[in-house]
């Protein structure tokens, strides 16, 4: 069952006297769902990911935090204190960071996060296994992690934290090395996901959170600017060209503008469903 | 003067191939795109390039400048190669000093004043005395770009240097390479950003199972679907948004109505 997430006026500081990276945010995601996570380089999105898995607040504990965060009913206030795993897990933006470096081959590493959450030794190779085949890594089962290309390395950080199941998927920037047969994979690995996990994508290109989405935050400065549904920020999406690249995209609904019977099936066939 | 890559082969092991008999040639002031699936050998073809790896048979020519015989730091002054992952390359205390290294290490004259350009053209002059991992990763990936340029090296070749950056630091990118070209540089970028670089490429090639499957422009890349979906490229939206219209315009014409997808 996917876990809940509500967020409740949260503010967060920290301690070297920068302005607040996050700013009275609040968001409640209804589960199942994915939530896309939006904005420029330092508006706020990969902190909010670390506040939510728990990272931050062990780490920063002199930051300044006001505010809440319920995940699946558990109540943190201002957020969690302890890294929440494998309840909530989070892939981060710099994938060679994840991987641990002491496994010889993809496949052990994957498993090197059953083995170190206490998983029963004759469930971990079918749990391994499985992970590896949905993310379409099964033939790198056998590599050194570190002769992966980048795009291929993304997909194994991903898989050692995927395998956990956890209930919240925080994932910072998944798409940015992959190709687009890798995206594709992933976007459908996402899909099926949704229906036991709750996502929140951070994402600074458009084109993969608008076919997997179907929340929409859009932060600046820390503040959220945006929180909507898909309908609502394709309506507003000519208004983030400052925020966003969406030039293209805007071009996109220029087009659509243009009623013709066959529009909606178009922007259908474009993911815009 | 070009670079020149003759019947290139390369392979990290006897049971894997990289890269097979690969051929081309780049002159400076072009910009050459370079695309394929994930793991395919871009970016050792880039190591190959200034030196880091050698061929396992063929050459590379950097100005004439053989790779297989002469040492990666003499070829620095030649082209310098941006990774993928910022961490592997970034190594000094402050960012100005990371993008002075090149200038310094290469004694081009004036290597402060260089440094303080390439900042400046990379937009990242305010975060002079930070340390680079107190940036955050977009802007740490910009500092792997303005040390780039700050070597002053004819030929530029960046790996994924559109991965995870935001519209701010986008739209400077874009700044960056139209002010190389019009510098003369010669640029190499490996990319999967397709919509993002499309329209700066003078030439894409598509490396497809160790070989070059397509060598063209890139408009006429986007006309072969077989090989971008091989290479696992997808078309800018606008373009596809066209596409589909004009397709299901014809099918309507012929009187079918079913959706197309592209």
């Amino acid at each position: 069952m996917a876990a809940s997430l509500i967020i409740e006026h949260l503010t967060f500081q920290y301690s070297d006297g920068t302005p607040p990276a996050l700013s009275d945010f609040s968001l409640t995601v209804p589960t199942p769902s994915c939530c896309a996570i939006l904005g420029p380089t330092g508006s706020g999105k990969t902190t909010l990911l670390h506040l939510l898995v728990g990272s931050l607040m062990k780490h920063h504990p002199s930051s300044i935090a006001h505010g809440s965060i319920m995940i699946n009913h558990v109540r943190y206030e201002p957020a969690p204190k302890e890294v929440l795993f494998p309840t909530v897990g989070l892939t981060l933006q710099d994938p060679y960071v994840q991987l641990s470096g002491i496994r010889e081959t993809v496949h052990s590493e994957v498993a090197l996060t059953l083995e170190l959450l206490g998983t029963e030794p004759s469930m971990i190779d079918a749990q391994v296994q499985k992970t590896l085949r949905e993310l379409g890594l099964y033939e790198l089962s056998h590599r050194r992690p570190n002769t992966l290309s980048g795009g291929e390395t993304q997909r194994v950080a991903l898989a050692t934290v995927l395998v956990a199941d956890p209930l919240l998927l925080l994932m910072d920037e998944p798409a940015t090395a992959l190709d687009y047969g890798a995206q594709a994979q992933l976007k459908s690995t996402l899909r099926h996901l949704k229906e036991k996990t709750t996502l929140l994508i951070t994402d600074t290109h458009i084109d993969f959170v608008l076919e997997v989405a179907d929340r929409f935050v859009v932060l600046d400065k820390g503040t959220c600017i945006l929180s909507c549904s898909k309908a609502e920020f394709l309506a507003h999406l000519p208004e983030l060209g400052n925020l966003l690249p969406v030039d293209d995209w805007r071009e996109v609904l220029k087009l659509r503008e243009r009623r013709s019977p066959h529009t909606e099936r178009v922007f259908k066939a474009l993911g815009f469903t | 003067m070009s670079i020149m890559v003759q019947n290139l082969s390369f392979s990290y092991s006897t049971d894997r191939k990289i890269l097979k008999d690969v051929s081309l040639t780049i002159a400076p002031g072009e910009f050459l795109l370079i695309v394929g699936r994930n793991g395919v050998g871009k970016s050792t073809f880039l190591k190959l390039l200034n030196g880091i790896r050698k061929p396992t048979s063929g050459k590379v020519l950097i100005d004439g400048m053989d790779t297989r015989e002469n040492s990666v730091a003499s070829l620095a002054r030649k082209i310098c190669v941006t990774f993928q992952n910022p961490a592997d390359q970034i190594f000094a205390p402050t960012v100005f000093d990371e993008v002075s290294f090149a200038p310094r290490n290469l004694k081009r004259t004036d290597p402060e004043s260089i440094a303080q350009k390439a900042l400046q053209l990379c937009g990242l002059e305010h975060h002079k005395t930070s340390h680079p991992y107190d940036l955050p990763p977009a802007e740490r990936k910009l500092l792997t770009i303005a040390s780039a340029v700050a070597s002053d090296a004819t030929y530029l070749a960046f790996d994924e240097p559109s991965a995870g950056l935001s519209s701010i630091e986008q739209n400077l990118l874009e700044h960056v390479i139209t002010s190389l070209l019009a510098e003369g540089k010669g640029l190499l970028v490996v990319s999967h950003d397709l919509p993002f670089f499309f329209r700066y490429a003078t030439r894409v090639v598509v490396l497809e199972n160790g070989s070059l499957s397509f060598s063209g422009h890139a408009e006429e890349l986007m006309e072969r679907e077989g090989i971008l979906r091989r290479a696992g490229l997808r078309l800018p939206p606008l373009v596809r948004a066209k596409r589909i219209i004009s397709a299901m315009e014809k099918k309507r014409e012929v009187g079918g109505d079913d959706v197309v997808t592209l």
